[in-house]
């Protein structure tokens, strides 16, 4: 009698229960537009934007921008150190094709370096050199130059850039091109209110690897791409504690607080996957995620080299490494990795994944071909590394033809392995031709603009960060990253 | 439009007619895999470079009780010498996991299931069997053949396609018993049964010789047959890929095809 008793009063707490969380249709609906608008409010709080501007009226894009072939490309650079210099001595052995008219440098002892080079070698043109550090805006304002290098500190990349454009040149920048997005749209209003070329100088975009992976998705032996990585991963301690030489702005001191750095230098690595990806032509980087440790390496070495003693190993350091995820209109991701602390051998720490294939490299330009880290596997056996010897020979059979074209000047003028060489010389073939530039100047701040984005990033704790689409919705019109040539009937192709 | 076109295109509309679907048609390094060892020019021309097979990416599901056709021209290289060159061209069964049936897995020895009498560790690399005739004759035969031995067999050949299967490395015969050399063996009792296997196709197909004239290769293939053989699928089957092997001939127009 007591357990039906207990048994009614348990079903009847548990109706009065059910009739009290019971909702009519109309509460329902209602939590459901709540939580709907609650969703929307968090959606404009969890990824920072950047303002876009309109473009502005009279301008127009440059994506595909061509000009007329100029035969003989009258150039000038501006900063002559061991990038300008290099780039203005490989040049110099081309007469037929460039004329070096001008050339700038704080430090006299490297233009009268460069000087008695050129006259060893009867260089059939007159230069003019300038120590003034206003002196490269009276170059740009000259009316006999056709294209302005500039390869000075990074700080001086945009209003040299702007100020030749301004004034009718084309521009060959270094890298970084631009250090924030609000310097990343001047460039590309200035590139498209000028109707001029902009290319920053990504020479890694020319080496033998990434030339022949590029070939090889463009010949769709890895399918469709889905996802890369690359890197920076330079041990740059021996230019840190080499405090011996002033001019070399690379040294940095300890601060007070921690630092945070981003990804500084994003370019080298994301530069040849963004064209394996076909970034800004077919797809574009919409959001990027980064975050980044803590510096443990450089307070051990500073620690190491310099004495527990020393004031300088209680400062701050830049962190060890950066780790940002990039996510793309397409739903494609792409891993970087900076680094320039971390103690490992050099690497760009390739890594591409497509529906049919996979790639990694982890060598260093200056090893051979026998100590090489890369890695291939396709389908059929894709769960199967391929030999050393059939990963060496399937990327010296799809050698892109830029490549081929250019390697014995690869192989007499080097550069980074003669990447730096293959870059010049492509440089000078498309303006020779009338072609489009393989980097333009969406490419180059959309790829410089990382460095800004992610330390954004960063700061907010890891907060997604859109990174704006400087094409203005032009990437839609374009299906891969094509590199242009002239055909033996002189018809204009694209690899 | 004149008369010969005209009789040409009707002779063409008359083959498509009668052609089946085609299911398969390599034609790109990529239809092989980027790695795969073959060279494909711009014309279409399928070359092989390596002394294996080359197997197609893409499969097809079949029902093995439609017909179908393999069809594919073929001559040799003008590079080579000798007057003709072997070649081989072969469908690729792959049962329903996609596991690839190879010739190994369905060419046995009639009868020779033979029981375990000692027990071998899995992993193991020595087999005690009871000697039978079938061992026997087919290992005193002087046939150049690699031998295998198949595990866990079943005597109605309902564990065909086998893949429990290991190479013999060597033998040794000691009165009725017979100790097997080799590389692996799962976990046995005694009592378990065996049956020798041997290497010998390369797919369900044929091998051709190339000469300097374009010379013509069509089979068809129905029906499922649980030995191996050129003109039915191997028992087991739920798919096929294409194969072409051959260094020094050039393939050109490979199908597969459904001819039901």
């Amino acid at each position: 009698m007591r357990k039906i008793f207990l048994v009614l009063v348990a079903f009847f707490i548990q109706v009065a229960l059910m009739a009290g969380s019971e909702k009519s249709v109309e509460q329902l609906e209602k939590e459901l537009a709540d939580l709907k608008a609650e969703n929307l409010a968090l959606r404009e709080h969890t990824a920072y934007q950047y303002e876009t501007p309109e473009r502005p009226e009279g301008q127009k894009s440059v994506l595909g921008f061509k000009v007329e072939p100029i035969k003989n490309i009258r150039c000038a650079f501006i900063g002559c150190g061991a990038r300008g210099g290099m780039f203005l001595r490989v040049l110099s052995n081309f007469p037929e094709h460039v004329t070096i008219k001008a050339a700038a440098d704080l430090y006299q002892e490297k233009l009268d370096a460069i000087d008695r080079e050129l006259k060893a070698k009867d260089y059939p043109y007159e230069v003019d050199y300038t120590t003034d550090p206003n002196g490269w805006k009276g170059i740009c304002e000259r009316d006999d130059i056709d294209l302005i290098f500039a390869a000075t500190p990074p700080s001086l990349h945009l209003p040299i850039a702007i100020y030749a454009m301004d004034h009718g040149k084309h521009v060959a920048v270094e890298v970084p091109i631009i250090t924030n997005v609000e310097e990343a749209w001047q460039l590309v209003n200035a590139a498209e209110r000028n109707q001029r070329h902009c290319i920053m100088l990504e020479n890694c975009m020319y080496g033998d690897y990434e030339l022949a992976i590029k070939n090889m998705v463009d010949l769709g032996l890895f399918g469709q791409t889905v996802h890369a990585e690359a890197g920076y991963l330079h041990n740059l301690e021996e230019y840190r504690f080499d405090y011996s030489d002033p001019k070399n702005w690379r040294s940095e001191s300890p601060t007070k607080v921690p630092k945070i750095s981003g990804n500084s230098y994003p370019t080298h690595g994301l530069g040849p996957i963004a064209h394996w990806l076909g970034i800004n032509r077919g797809d574009r980087m919409k959001t990027i995620v980064s975050a980044e440790t803590a510096d443990f390496t450089m307070r051990h070495a500073v620690n190491m080299l310099m004495g527990p003693k020393n004031p300088i190993p209680e400062g701050h350091f830049r962190p060890d490494q950066n780790l940002s995820i990039i996510t793309t209109e397409k739903g494609r991701t792409i891993m970087l990795y900076y680094s320039t602390v971390l103690r490992q051998p050099y690497s760009r720490a390739y890594r591409l994944n497509g529906t049919r294939g996979f790639a990694e490299d982890h060598s260093q330009h200056k090893l051979s071909k026998d100590t090489c880290q890369r890695r291939l596997a396709f389908e059929p056996n894709f769960h199967v590394d391929l030999p050393v010897d059939k990963v060496n020979a399937l990327l010296e059979k799809y050698r892109h033809p830029i490549y081929a074209k250019f390697s014995a000047e690869a192989e007499k003028f080097g550069g980074h392995g003669g990447m730096d060489a293959v870059m010049l010389m492509r440089l000078i073939y498309c303006l020779n031709n009338g072609l489009p530039l393989d980097i333009d100047v969406y490419d180059s701040v959309a790829w410089s603009c990382v460095s800004n984005a992610s330390l954004k990033s960063v700061q907010l704790g890891g907060m997604p960060v859109e990174i704006p689409d400087f094409t203005r919705g032009a990437w839609k019109d374009f299906d891969g990253v094509k590199y242009y040539y002239v055909d033996e009937n002189g018809e204009t192709r694209a690899y | 439009m004149n008369p010969i076109k005209n009789l040409f295109m009707l002779f063409v509309m008359g083959a498509t007619a009668f052609a089946g679907d085609i299911l398969l048609n390599p034609r790109a390094q990529v239809d092989f895999g980027a790695a795969a060892e073959i060279e494909v020019t711009q014309d279409g021309l399928l070359a092989p470079t390596g002394s294996g097979l080359v197997r197609s990416v893409q499969h097809t599901l079949v029902d093995t009780k439609k017909r179908y056709r393999v069809s594919v021209e073929y001559k040799k290289s003008d590079a080579v010498a000798e007057s003709r060159v072997r070649g081989t061209v072969v469908l690729s069964p792959y049962n329903m996991k996609c596991k690839m049936i190879e010739g190994v897995h369905v060419s046995f020895i009639e009868g020779s299931e033979a029981e375990v009498l000692e027990i071998s560790p899995s992993r193991g690399k020595r087999v005690v069997l009871r000697l039978t005739d079938a061992w026997k004759k087919e290992l005193e035969s002087e046939r150049k053949v690699r031998r295998a031995v198949t595990f866990l067999v079943k005597r109605d050949l309902s564990d065909i396609p086998n893949f429990y299967w290991s190479v013999i490395d060597g033998y040794e015969i000691d009165g009725d018993r017979l100790i097997l050399k080799v590389n692996w063996t799962p976990a046995l009792v005694p009592g378990d049964l065996v049956r020798l296997h041997y290497y010998g196709w390369q797919g369900i197909g044929k091998d051709v010789y190339a000469t300097d004239e374009w010379q013509t290769l069509s089979f068809e293939v129905t029906g499922e047959s649980k030995r191996a053989c050129s003109d039915k699928f191997w028992a087991g089957t739920q798919a096929v890929g294409l194969g072409i092997g051959g260094k020094g001939v050039l393939f050109r127009n490979l199908t597969f095809e459904e001819l039901d």
